[in-house]
């Protein structure tokens, strides 16, 4: 046994739950709280009690006591925290391995003649990749193993770079990009933050309809870079707003107009903002569209 | 004929993106496990190498830092083809030295030949 390997909080780390949710934390934890129990057991006793014997003997009990609660604990959790290292690992592992045949799927469909089937089975196998890789994101960023590979770089330039590769899309779907900068220099995980980017104005675009307009805003307040996008999409329900950075959540309008998603993206999006201890909100009206900021 | 070396396991992918390869001009030798893979760099001396990282026998990696080692084989461009996103594994391969890492997902079959021609030696 190493000297590190005594590193409690990166042991629990490593295993990917919260420390409280750690069995060596948790005996830690147990520990301390026995030995305040006899001290205190035993100075409350000495004071109401007389007999020294008598004393110890409650002294004794108490500490049985408690041994016997943070063994049962200690033991459940031990049992949680090994559930949730297999479950992470079997996703992860789950995932991976469907990555494989769906890329060899993508290139067979890439080399198939145009067809009346070809456009449904690309725009699935999209759907799935799509999924695939949301999923692939979530198992890696939900692990309290997952750490920010953090460097400074120009938020601008991120999003230049990002807009880029949506000029396309918003080009086939008649959509105008208005992006307005100043020079932000930012201390950031820079892919992290690209997929968060990536994510937010690929909803905006999905959900602005032919003809719209995207407004894409950065700029310092407070000592903060907040980062702004609004759309004049389908907006979100009064009732949904709640709920729209729950995994898997979709809105009924979003539903009711067809608009395809995994549903997961908001969800990267706000996990990846926390893990910068950064904030993100939103503002809007159903049916006049939504304005989403991040500050960082 | 640039010659390419495509060491991957996943016989199946590698027929895809080979055939189409081969349509278009190049000439691909298909290893699937790494110590193949790695004979065959060494007696081929291909043009360029499109390596996979989890393979029977000899990983990625140790593939790749057996080819840097060899006087012959240390400047052929190694473009690493896998479906691994970890940040670890990117680093340690540029340190070892690449000339690219695609998670083959990402990649339509035409932007890989894209890449493909803008590294060969």
């Amino acid at each position: 046994m190493k000297l590190k390997d005594l590193n409690v909080f990166k042991n629990c780390r490593e295993l990917g739950i919260s420390l409280w949710q750690c069995p060596q934390f948790l005996f830690l934890l147990m520990g301390f709280i026995i030995s305040l129990s006899s001290i205190l057991v035993y100075l409350i006793g000495v004071k109401y009690i007389q007999d020294l014997y008598l004393v110890a003997l409650i002294v004794v009990g108490a500490n049985l006591f408690l041994l016997i609660i943070s063994f049962i604990i200690t033991h459940n959790f031990e049992k949680v925290a090994e559930s949730s290292r297999i479950k992470s690992e079997l996703t992860g592992i789950i995932i991976h391995q469907l990555r494989s045949p769906l890329t060899n799927f993508k290139w067979i469909v890439e080399t198939m003649e145009t067809g009346e089937y070809k456009k449904p089975i690309d725009e699935n196998l999209k759907r799935m990749t799509e999924l695939t890789d949301n999923l692939l994101t979530i198992t890696k960023i939900e692990g309290d193993s997952f750490v920010l590979q953090k460097s400074k770089f120009f938020l601008d330039k991120l999003v230049l770079e990002v807009l880029k590769g949506f000029g396309d899309i918003c080009k086939i779907n008649n959509i105008e990009l208005d992006f307005q900068y100043e020079e932000l220099e930012v201390y950031a995980d820079y892919y992290q933050l690209r997929l968060v980017i990536e994510n937010l104005i690929g909803n905006s675009i999905r959900y602005t309809k032919d003809g719209g307009k995207i407004e894409i805003n950065i700029f310092k307040k407070n000592n903060k870079n907040i980062f702004k996008i609004k759309d004049q999409g389908v907006g979100i329900p009064e009732k949904d707003k709640k709920f729209i950075f729950q995994k898997f959540f979709r809105s009924n309008n979003i539903l009711k107009n067809k608009i395809k998603g995994s549903g997961l993206g908001l969800y990267i999006t706000k996990t990846i903002i926390e893990k910068h201890k950064g904030k993100i909100w939103f503002e809007t009206e159903e049916n006049k569209g939504a304005t989403f900021y991040f500050s960082i | 004929m640039k010659k390419i070396l495509f060491i991957e396991d996943d016989t199946s992918l590698q027929k895809t993106l080979s055939e189409f390869l081969t349509k278009k001009e190049y000439e691909i030798l298909k290893e699937s496990n790494g110590l193949d893979g790695l004979i065959a760099a060494q007696k081929e001396l291909p043009d360029l190498i499109l390596l996979d990282l989890i393979l029977p026998k000899l990983k990625g990696l140790e593939v790749l830092r057996e080819l840097k080692k060899d006087d012959k084989t240390k400047k052929i461009p190694v473009i690493i083809f896998t479906n691994l996103e970890n940040v670890d594994y990117v680093q340690e391969a540029t340190q070892i030295g690449i000339a690219g890492y695609l998670i083959k997902s990402h990649y339509s079959l035409k932007e890989i030949e894209e890449i493909i021609r803008e590294n060969l030696l």
